[in-house]
């Protein structure tokens, strides 16, 4: 590659026929080429570009010689491709590179991707013993006891936060039949990802891939007044969705999920203050999760879309509004909303600068009238409510992935499954061992006991591998003291408090936010 | 008569058909040697490609957001040509696939 570089070769570009490139790349003996070429439509003209004497099919543009790519690239990684992602395919070999301006840049680069890979959430879910995936369940997830623990407290901590917010919680069926997927346009729209099946009767059902229908049947359930708004319903949604397999990825991109969904129905005057509500609980909600910088894209309407400029307005006037009052900052995606309303999309940056689009509110005008849900205005008139799509961890699962890669699978204390390990230093401590356990114990904290006789050190190496936050270590003088010495992860000080104390500074710190 | 449109709003007539390296070079010297491609009307094409009508343009350079991705897919092909030649297959695939950060090459390889 350098020598080519070097030669400093113009990239020419020359038209050709579909015929012409039929032919000359039948002569070069690249046959996927030639079907990709047979493909195309008959009059479109295709262009190539040469570099000296080879050439390759392309759309360009380049730059003009082969100098302009320097000396800043590195060859990555090899992987197995099947030609055109069908596995019924030829597997093709796939090398992967990346080039860049200097030599700086680069090295910044690959410092980023060792980082990323040190911290991959499939390689710390493994080492911490928290999920596996596997073959027999394309893109679910397996949960581990320490990972199910994680997954448990992320739900506790959001269910009392939406109690708190005056959100209720509610539970909707899997298997929906397709007559509602069809009323709600997901037929239409959705059914390539959507998991179909058929009941004894040959009804079509479909598991559910979102959970907004199902919503407006709760809120369809006997008549609501002006007074019931707004209506706010929360689930725990498990959704199913058949993506491509190559598009999966670890927790990252699964084919079942958990949302946590919520839906609002409201007027359009109560917009604003329910947008305001949801921004500030999910800015302290990234904060308690250890998120500090929260970026908001604002997405307004396209140019294809269903209801009046009026309604537009208030909508897009509202969620603005609401952003500018909390003041986070926020970039503006012209034309980017949905064709039923405008949004705002929540983005996290993680420790080592990734973006994470995890939030997001969505006010939709078009599902309350394609299910025919409406409450009784003031003047008892019927009127269709708005209805707000909000999510504030996305798919809990992904979120975990977010969250373990970003801790580097140090979870902060109040979130770790494993909060504390009891350890003795010798078989004669191994009483007031249980003894300390078995306070933590009693004040909900979660503990281990390690009495095996091997030595203090490997014994806390091993705890610390397996990134516990607390390692009470207690010997003969802590007996004898009614004390504990106290290791903490990343530290390498160790502090003999009264176990009384310790307890209680563990407490203040250990229990959901 | 071709009104070209520059970056900072001035406009310049040329009487025939013109490359974006012919505008570069009215520009300036240091210009025609950073150039990398031209944008013309948000289309972005080689700097060798004629341009026949009014449009605004921006030569891209190192600086511009656009390079590095230009960049990249030139030293796809450098990659691919390499490979070709080191391996001196018979047969051999190669697709370019761009996104952001990885050159990506599908060869099929079948040894003479």
């Amino acid at each position: 590659m350098n020598q080519i570089i070097k030669e400093n070769k113009p990239f020419v570009r020359q038209v050709l026929t579909k015929k012409q490139a039929i032919k000359i790349f039948t002569e070069k003996k690249e046959i996927f080429k030639v079907e990709l070429i047979k493909d195309l439509d008959q009059n479109q003209e295709l262009t190539i570009y040469k570099q000296g004497k080879w050439f390759d099919l392309c759309k360009g543009p380049h730059s003009p010689s082969t100098g302009f790519v320097g000396n800043s690239f590195k060859l990555l990684k090899l992987s197995g491709a099947y030609w055109r992602g069908d596995s019924q395919n030829k597997m093709l070999q796939r090398i992967y590179a990346t080039a860049w301006f200097n030599k700086a840049d680069l090295g910044k680069y690959l410092n980023h991707i060792e980082e990323a890979e040190k911290r991959d959430h499939r390689k710390l879910g493994n080492e911490l013993n928290l999920f596996h995936l596997q073959e027999e369940a394309t893109g679910s997830v397996f949960w581990h006891p320490n990972g199910w623990t994680l997954y448990r407290l992320c739900e506790e901590y959001m269910r009392n936060k939406l109690n708190k917010a005056d959100y209720k919680e509610v539970k909707t069926p899997l298997l929906i039949d397709r007559k509602l997927w069809e009323a709600s346009g997901h037929w239409e729209k959705f059914r390539a990802n959507m998991f179909v099946t058929e009941g004894e009767d040959k009804k079509p059902m479909a598991l559910k891939p979102m959970n907004c229908p199902a919503h407006v049947q709760i809120f369809k359930q006997g008549t609501k007044s002006y007074r019931d708004l707004p209506y706010r319903i929360a689930e725990f949604g498990c959704c199913h969705r058949n993506e491509p397999s190559g598009a999966l990825h670890g927790l990252m991109r699964l084919r079942g999920f958990t949302q946590d969904d919520a839906h609002i129905f409201c007027t359009e005057d109560q917009i604003n203050s329910e947008a305001q509500n949801f921004c500030e609980l999910l800015t302290t909600i990234y904060n308690d999760f250890g998120f500090k910088k929260i970026n908001i894209r604002y997405a307004d309407r396209p140019k294809v879309r269903i209801g009046n400029d009026d309604v537009w307005n208030q909508a897009e006037h509202a969620l603005r509004s609401a952003i500018d009052r909390i003041g986070l900052p926020y970039s503006i995606d012209p034309g980017e909303g949905a064709f039923y309303g405008p949004k705002l999309d929540f983005v996290l940056t993680d420790t080592i600068g990734r973006e994470w689009q995890c939030g997001t509110l969505q006010v939709d005008f078009v599902l309350p009238k394609s299910l025919n849900a409406s409450y009784i205005d003031i003047k008892g008139e019927k009127k269709r409510p708005v209805m707000l799509h909000r999510a504030i961890l996305g798919s809990i699962e992904r979120f975990i992935g977010v969250l373990i890669e970003n801790t580097n699978g140090k979870l902060p204390l109040w979130l770790s499954p494993i909060q504390i390990i009891v350890t003795n230093i010798t078989e004669d401590s191994s009483k007031y061992a249980k003894e300390v356990y078995e306070s933590c114990i009693n004040k909900n904290l979660r503990t281990e006991l390690d009495l095996r006789n091997e030595k203090i050190s490997y014994k806390v190496r091993e705890h610390s591998n397996r990134k516990i936050p607390i390692i009470l270590v207690v010997g003969k003088n802590e007996m004898k003291d009614k004390s504990v010495s106290i290791r903490r992860l990343g530290s390498n000080n160790q502090e003999i408090l009264p176990f009384k104390t310790a307890i209680e500074e563990i407490q203040n710190v250990a229990y959901m936010p | 008569m071709i009104n070209i449109t520059l970056p900072d709003r001035s406009q310049k007539k040329y009487n025939k058909p013109l490359t974006g390296l012919d505008i570069a070079k009215s520009i300036s010297q240091s210009l025609t040697k950073e150039a990398i491609a031209i944008k013309a009307n948000d289309n972005i094409q080689d700097l060798n490609q004629k341009i026949s009508s009014d449009c605004t343009i921006e030569i891209i350079t190192k600086k511009s957001p656009e390079a590095l991705e230009i960049v990249r897919h030139d030293a796809a092909h450098i990659m691919a040509e390499a490979v070709q030649y080191q391996l001196k297959m018979d047969s051999i695939m190669t697709l370019i696939v761009n996104n952001l950060l990885h050159l990506k090459i599908l060869l099929k390889l079948r040894k003479k």
